[in-house]
């Protein structure tokens, strides 16, 4: 039988800036204080959004980013 | 991912920079869009003090109506509506993964979107594709059990 587990975003240092126009999201903190509202799609600005790669003197390349609202992930993974 | 999770995503390629300009190949930005409803929303808790009584789901869920510039984004019930079931302090979760089809590894439950659901083998084979050298935390799994306190535990753990 299967064993399934809940996957969640890290919460340690990832090195990365995520550059673009950000998108509007619904202001849920006027109703619920600790909650905050997930993407059903993509953003729509995701085409101008760009990956920056940050970190020390040579900045890590990971092949697996986990954005919350998405993945970006290389193509190889892909 | 894509071939191996059957699970469905959204897809869009993603624009990358590095301060060396390597060329570092081609970056997707992936959306999970396989979604099941398998939550048992009267056996899952939220609870923000042990002191007194867990909250089911079924009695916390949040629904908002969406403004029309955001419903297109944002709603994952009807054309304008966001159903949720809540994000913070939650405790035990129980699923019901009889109708989950036998071979998705990843998917997300349909009204709670803050998590997703994978398979712990596949979770595991993704993890091995992904480490380069150094183990990085990429993403973490946990059980189903007090999550807020194991969540934290883990963030705790790894500073």
């Amino acid at each position: 039988m299967k064993r399934f587990k809940l996957l969640v975003p890290p919460t340690t240092h990832t090195p990365y800036k995520l550059n673009g126009p950000a998108d509007p999201t619904p202001d849920i903190q006027l109703f619920r204080i600790n909650d905050y509202c997930r993407r059903f799609k993509l953003p729509p600005s995701i085409n101008e959004l760009e990956l920056e790669f940050i970190g020390g003197y040579r900045p890590d390349v990971l092949k697996f980013y986990h954005l919350k609202d998405f993945f970006v992930v290389s193509d190889d993974i892909k | 991912m894509v071939n191996n999770s059957n699970c469905s995503f959204e897809q869009a390629r993603i624009k990358t920079k590095h301060p060396d300009n390597l060329d570092v190949g081609q970056y997707w930005a992936l959306k999970v869009t396989t979604r099941y409803e398998c939550i048992i929303p009267e056996k899952s808790f939220t609870n923000m003090n042990k002191r007194f009584p867990p909250t089911p789901f079924s009695e916390n869920l949040i629904k908002i109506t969406l403004s029309k510039e955001l419903a297109p984004h944002y709603a994952n019930h009807g054309k304008d509506t966001y159903v949720s079931y809540p994000n913070s302090w939650v405790r035990d979760v129980h699923f019901d993964f009889s109708n989950i089809n036998e071979n998705v590894k990843l998917f997300e439950p349909t009204y709670w979107p803050h998590y997703l659901i994978v398979e712990e083998k596949f979770a595991a084979e993704l993890y091995q594709k992904c480490r380069m050298g150094m183990p990085r935390d990429y993403f973490w799994t946990m059980g189903f059990e007090d999550i807020y306190t194991n969540y934290n535990k883990m963030r705790n753990d790894a500073r």
